[in-house]
């Protein structure tokens, strides 16, 4: 253990803290995410801790790990069942997106260490996209037979690289470009937050709830992220909307009503993603949630300050 | 008075005098657990439980099946790599142990709070060096304010079981340092207050015969008086509004660091808060 711990990464003492928490709102699933997690000096140690107080941990991770941290997870977590820790591994398609060999090395040598607990996970920001690498990787290093489909969403008070309103469709597209090595391969593609379900074919939603097991989801809610620092937000491109110290909510169900609130606030402005959400029955008995809420405060952006007060915070 | 319990080494011609005292037994290292049970059994006294002051971390100590059952205090530098603590959790949960540890660097601080969270019972002792006062005072909110149950952190429970405003509450005696309940003992009978005392060879008695009537003696009526020094010499600790639960236990620290004012007065804060909190949950309305 180290002496003192900077401000910008978790200390013992919140991680404690942040474990009572959840405990009490019997929340079993401690899902750790960063930056990157495993560049905390303590992070083999807390994984260690949490797994002691009994919870099941996720580690989001993009599998760049060094060579030692990574030498004594192997180590320390190969006898674990493979649902107590479960790393959820963002990867790129390196033809796509430009990497180092050294850090698609760092990745190989993870997913060979860790692989059967690693779920891969695929954020789309772009619409030309193709998983072929992902059922490679799959295959090869045995990962988990599930792919984690993000899009990047708009990040709220920032600019960054997202897909936009009108790429949906082709998005959608791309993805399903793909059904067949998803059959084939045996590999269940899971729908993260913010799909429009509109989008979507009928054929195409009836291959994804038959393949799925009815598992598909189209939904926005607030995930509640915590921070080092203590603070609390909804969900990642929320990051900057409504901030708040877990010090003054008693559980995670206090924050989660108190975000859903601001969530249907929101939606009273603007019902969905699209104008068409508004009068939409999909959406009005939430079996879709209108896409995801960063892409609604969006519209408010270049307007005069008119509407509830939930909108500007 | 109760009689005081005697803190003392492992030797055989020793135990044999002291048929008829509680005992606190004082070994160097767990390994010697075994043959301080036999010793004791074949002595025919009664056994308190064992100190063990081991210059091991917590996280090398040589825990085994065997030592369940029997009472131990556990005195260890540091916890060491949570990797090693983990592989003796299990065991480390079904012992009746308390781990204590020094106070005198934040890492202790903090894997006290770690040890707690984990079910195990802890107790924080003064140590030498300066002291993170904020820490300090920070261990205490949570020992007794935490979201969740977790092993108790000494000296704070015993704090928020018997502090009264109005009556004299003895931090010493979560680390066997109070006179009218611990006398420390050396192999060749002579005892004293305090373990330092003793080490400093400041007796309070030279024999094991003269601790019949132990509390009659001046040595005693001094160490019950002490605190009134404080007073006379008008130290910081005399004007301190933390005085009512530490009585210049850290007044050698509040010298080089008052800091433990702040401190200890949050503590009260937080000891007043708990009781009042511990009275509310114990009468609820069908029973008043």
């Amino acid at each position: 253990m180290s002496e003192s711990t900077p401000n910008d990464i978790l200390s013992w003492e919140n991680l404690i803290y942040i474990a009572d928490f959840l405990q009490n709102s019997q929340e079993r699933m401690f899902r750790i995410l960063g930056g990157e997690p495993t560049l905390h000096p303590q992070f083999n140690s807390m994984v260690i801790y949490l797994l002691e107080r009994g919870f099941d941990v996720s580690v989001f991770t993009s599998g760049v790990i060094n060579d030692n941290v990574l030498h004594e997870m192997g180590s320390l977590f190969s006898q674990l069942p493979p649902n107590r820790l479960t790393f959820i591994c963002n990867l790129n398609d390196p033809d796509k997106t430009r990497t180092p060999i050294a850090e698609q090395e760092a990745v190989r040598r993870f997913l060979r260490t860790m692989g059967p607990r690693v779920l891969p996970g695929f954020n789309i920001y772009r619409t030309d996209f193709s998983l072929d690498f992902l059922f490679k990787l799959i295959n090869e290093f045995g990962l988990q037979r599930h792919i984690r489909l993000g899009i990047a969403h708009p990040i709220v008070g920032k600019k960054n690289l997202h897909i936009s309103l009108d790429q949906m469709e082709k998005v959608i597209h791309s993805l399903f470009l793909n059904r067949p090595m998803f059959e084939r391969m045996r590999v269940k593609p899971g729908l993260d937050c913010g799909f429009p379900m509109c989008k979507f074919s009928d054929d195409q939603l009836a291959w994804l709830m038959r393949y799925t097991g009815g598992k598909s989801e189209f939904g926005c809610g607030p995930v509640v992220d915590i921070g080092p620092d203590m603070t609390v937000w909804p969900c990642f491109p929320l990051s900057s909307f409504h901030k708040r110290s877990l010090l003054e909510f008693n559980s995670l169900r206090e924050i989660h009503e108190f975000y859903d609130h601001i969530h249907q606030a929101v939606r009273v402005e603007a019902g969905g993603i699209y104008p068409e959400c508004d009068g939409c029955w999909l959406r009005e008995d939430r079996i879709c949630f209108g896409g995801c809420l960063a892409h609604n405060l969006r519209h408010f952006k270049d307007e005069l300050p008119v509407r509830m007060k939930e909108m500007y915070q | 008075m109760r009689p005081p319990f005697l803190v003392c080494p492992l030797q055989p011609d020793l135990l044999k005098q002291l048929q008829g005292y509680q005992i606190i037994l004082r070994i160097p290292e767990l390994e010697q657990v075994e043959q301080a049970v036999e010793q004791v059994n074949r002595a025919s006294i009664r056994l308190e439980c064992l100190y063990v002051t081991s210059r091991l971390a917590l996280g090398l100590q040589p825990v085994s099946e065997k030592l369940k059952g029997i009472p131990l205090a556990l005195r260890v530098p540091s916890m060491g790599l949570m990797r090693d603590v983990a592989i003796r959790l299990p065991l480390l949960r079904q012992l009746s142990i308390r781990v204590f540890m020094p106070m005198d660097s934040t890492e202790n601080l903090t894997s006290i709070r770690i040890l707690a969270s984990l079910g195990i019972a802890c107790t924080v002792l003064p140590g030498t060096k300066n002291i993170k006062w904020d820490l300090f005072s920070d261990l205490a909110s949570y020992a007794l304010l935490g979201l969740t149950p977790h092993g108790s952190i000494e000296p704070f429970h015993t704090l928020a079981r018997e502090y009264q405003p109005a009556g004299r509450t003895e931090l010493g005696g979560a680390w066997f340092t109070h006179p009218e309940k611990f006398i420390h003992v050396d192999s060749q009978g002579r005892f004293a207050f305090s373990q330092d005392e003793l080490d400093r060879e400041e007796f309070a008695g030279a024999g094991l015969q003269e601790l019949h009537g132990i509390f009659e003696t001046p040595a005693f009526q001094k160490h019950q008086e002490q605190w009134r020094e404080q007073f006379l010499t008008f130290g910081g600790c005399a004007t301190c509004p933390g005085w009512r639960i530490c009585r210049g236990t850290f007044s050698v620290q509040a010298a080089e660091n008052p800091e433990c004012r702040k401190a200890f007065q949050e503590i009260l804060d937080i000891v007043e808060l708990k009781q009042a909190a511990d009275v509310r949950g114990n009468h609820q309305v069908w029973q008043l």
